[in-house]
């Protein structure tokens, strides 16, 4: 009995109702209610199915499910994991309660979603698309915004529900990964097989979104320049090699940043390339560095001395202003300034 | 000409200024409803449907601003924007306004009174100081003023004013309104780019040629005029594009009647790219290289700033080398590189400015000699 999902939604569903509201559960057979996604917005999630289940053959199942009546059947407004649950934990019958589906009703349900976990991004699209369906007019909106904790901005609100044309590969790994709207949907403006790519280079590197975002969107950039594709230019990259190579996976995503960068930016990576070669020509000892901001936005170069005495640094200033120095440094300038 | 206006919308609250009753005056056949405030922002999401609708309301709160320019350690000339408008009916791909502004929807503001009052009080508050104003800062400022006739309201206005100038930028050719009336305190501006980028980048503008025989109709009737190479983009072929842009403009144009030119490249905040390739996804003026800069923007890397800006600044100097040249959001390394020098602060910019335009038509804009004391 310990720890048991349902507690806290019996609580919030208590609360909820006052006693006059509340229609009498019943149990009915399992094979009455329909296997019918319309009002999931919750994330599948099978760990937590299983959780219930071992709760249900332990406890038995606590707290309805909520449906409404529809000539096919019942059809599940809240409780699909719990509604699983039953079914892996071998329940032939299970506890109903019935409910109008409409914004109210909706918005109860957000409530006690709300006390046992986070809307993820995607969970919340779901959420907003069934919301607009039940309450076309608006009427609960701000209530169902703030349930969300989304902001009254249609910018977002589109956005939101844009997310759910997403790849479903992609989806999924913007919910296993917890993404914020920010990043997923910077995946928007890819094309549906590059989403699906894109979600297994994250799955396959084990990448957060904003890391597969770093290689992705530069990868796309590329693609639309050579009017190409993100998957070619990936093979193009020589990048399947680098997946399959012996490296860490922490040196392949390296690598694999490192290739995609200096395509998308070769001016840059030659203008840094030729201060590099510059900077070693000049043959300095480790305890002289010379830096420059490699997006070269700032003029000139920091030249740093590591010194334990005076006639050392006398010794390396001199080596610095000596005829092939100058020479180098006139190179590194004419990229610096 | 035709503009992609299909309905005005008029907040209660304003159904009876003079500027709406105009706007209603010279309308067409343009449908328009009386519309409370709180529904337009519902009603309206997109930028599309946006550009469409013209909302006439209150004017907001501090109208009259300093450009929001950028952060240090780019360098800004102080001009002072004046949102009579703001949104745009054009749809240039690389427009900073789709993520500067929330509201998506062509705003005018009614109430010209504050406006105007608030113009008063900066001036009373530096009556040493040149102002350069602009109305074509959150909007264009001619593309719609065959509805609003807001040019001649603010020629009125700013004809009985000293040490000022006020600056119409535009990309149309829409200057009817401004043949007749006394040309003296305005400087009609127009944003150039080579025509290949006005037909793929500037959706809905006016082609250059029309934009330059109208500011070469506003040059024969007296004003003085402004160029904006802004942004400058890097695309294949640039370098002649620009040169033959560069050829286009004063084959047309006299030099001794530009008060300045500015040049800028491309420059955006990050969050707009999103917003381009969504509504753009065709354009190519993203994929080429660039860096984020010290202030968060996008922008070339300053090598590739450097090139194009000497590219076009010693063909500009060809033909004018008196014009007021200067940059718009650089910082003080790239003028250094290409014009030998930056002015040491933004205050010293608009000194600068000040002075070249008192020594080349300060009696011609009633213009006192600046004092560096009012600026630095």
């Amino acid at each position: 009995m310990e720890n048991h999902p349902d507690r806290d939604k019996s609580r919030v569903r208590d609360f909820l109702f006052c006693e006059g509201d509340i229609m009498e559960d019943r149990a009915v057979p399992i094979q009455n209610i329909l296997n019918d996604g319309t009002f999931r917005f919750a994330r599948r999630d099978a760990d937590k199915i299983a959780r219930i289940a071992a709760s249900i053959r332990e406890s038995g199942m606590l707290e309805p499910i909520w449906v409404r009546s529809m000539p096919e059947g019942l059809q599940i407004l809240a409780g699909f994991s719990r509604y699983e649950a039953a079914g892996q934990a071998g329940l032939s019958s299970i506890p109903v309660h019935y409910a109008d589906a409409d914004a109210d009703v909706f918005c109860q349900i957000l409530l006690a979603h709300r006390v046992s976990s986070d809307f993820n991004v995607m969970e919340k699209g779901r959420a907003l698309r069934i919301f607009k369906r039940l309450d076309p007019v608006g009427r609960e909106r701000i209530r169902c915004l703030r349930l969300l904790d989304l902001p009254d901005k249609p910018s977002v609100l589109n956005e939101m529900e844009e997310l759910l044309e997403l790849d479903p590969a992609l989806q999924a790994y913007i919910e296993s990964c917890g993404a914020a709207l920010k990043q997923a949907s910077q995946f928007l403006p890819f094309r549906t097989e590059e989403q699906r790519f894109c979600a297994e280079i994250g799955e396959t590197l084990r990448i957060r979104p904003v890391e597969l975002l770093s290689v992705c969107i530069p990868l796309r950039e590329i693609a639309r320049w050579n009017i190409s594709s993100v998957q070619e230019t990936w093979r193009g990259l020589g990048l399947p090699n680098v997946i399959q190579s012996e490296a860490a996976r922490g040196q392949k995503v390296q690598e694999i940043k490192k290739r995609v960068h200096e395509r998308r930016f070769p001016k840059l990576t030659g203008w840094n390339r030729s201060i590099e070669e510059a900077a070693r020509s000049l043959n300095l000892p480790a305890s002289v560095r010379i830096e420059w901001d490699r997006t070269l936005e700032a003029p000139g170069v920091e030249v740093r001395i590591h010194a334990d005495s005076a006639k050392e640094i006398k010794h390396l200033t001199e080596r610095l202003s000596s005829g092939p120095a100058e020479r180098a440094f006139h190179r590194m300038f004419r990229m610096l300034s | 000409m035709t503009h992609s206006v299909q309905r005005i919308w008029i907040d209660p609250e304003v159904r009876d200024a003079p500027l709406t009753e105009r706007v209603l005056r010279n309308r067409g056949d343009i449908p328009f409803d009386v519309v409370p405030h709180s529904a337009v922002r519902q009603a309206v999401s997109s930028l599309q449907k946006g550009k469409q609708l013209l909302w006439i309301t209150r004017t907001p709160g501090g109208p009259v601003k300093p450009c929001p320019a950028t952060n240090p350690p780019y360098l800004c000339c102080r001009y002072t924007t004046v949102h009579a408008m703001t949104q745009c009916p054009f749809d240039c791909t690389y427009c900073i306004l789709q993520d500067y502004l929330d509201n998506p929807v062509i705003t005018l503001h009614a109430e010209q009174d504050l406006i105007f009052r608030e113009i008063r009080t900066l001036q009373q508050d530096e009556p040493k100081r040149f102002f350069r104003f602009g109305t074509g800062e959150l909007a264009d400022s001619l593309a719609l003023d065959d509805l609003t006739g807001l040019s001649r309201d603010y020629l009125r206005f700013f004809n009985t004013r000293r040490n000022v100038l006020i600056e119409f930028k535009t990309k149309s050719g829409r200057i009817e309104n401004l043949i007749g009336p006394d040309p003296k305190h305005a400087v009609i501006s127009w944003s150039l780019n080579p025509p290949s980028i006005v037909r793929k980048e500037e959706l809905r503008t006016t082609p250059l040629t029309a934009r330059l025989d109208a500011a070469r109709r506003c040059q024969d009737t007296g004003y003085l005029l402004g160029f904006h190479f802004d942004p400058l983009l890097v695309f294949e072929g640039w370098r002649n594009g620009y040169r033959a842009l560069i050829r286009n403009l004063f084959e047309r144009i006299d030099p001794d009647r530009i008060a300045w030119i500015s040049l800028g490249s491309l420059r955006f905040p990050p969050a707009l790219k999103d917003v381009v390739l969504k509504r753009f996804p065709g354009t190519s003026i993203l994929y080429e290289e660039m860096i984020r800069g010290w202030d968060g923007k996008m922008r070339y890397p300053r090598p590739l700033r450097v090139e194009l800006y000497r590219a076009l600044a010693g063909r500009i100097r060809e033909h004018a080398p008196d014009v007021f040249l200067y940059f718009c959001m650089e910082s003080p390394s790239v003028w250094q590189s290409v014009l030998g020098g930056a002015p040491a602060s933004n205050a010293e910019f608009d000194f600068r400015f000040a002075q070249s335009i008192h020594s080349r038509f300060g009696r011609e804009v009633d213009m006192d000699q600046p004092d560096a004391s009012a600026y630095i």
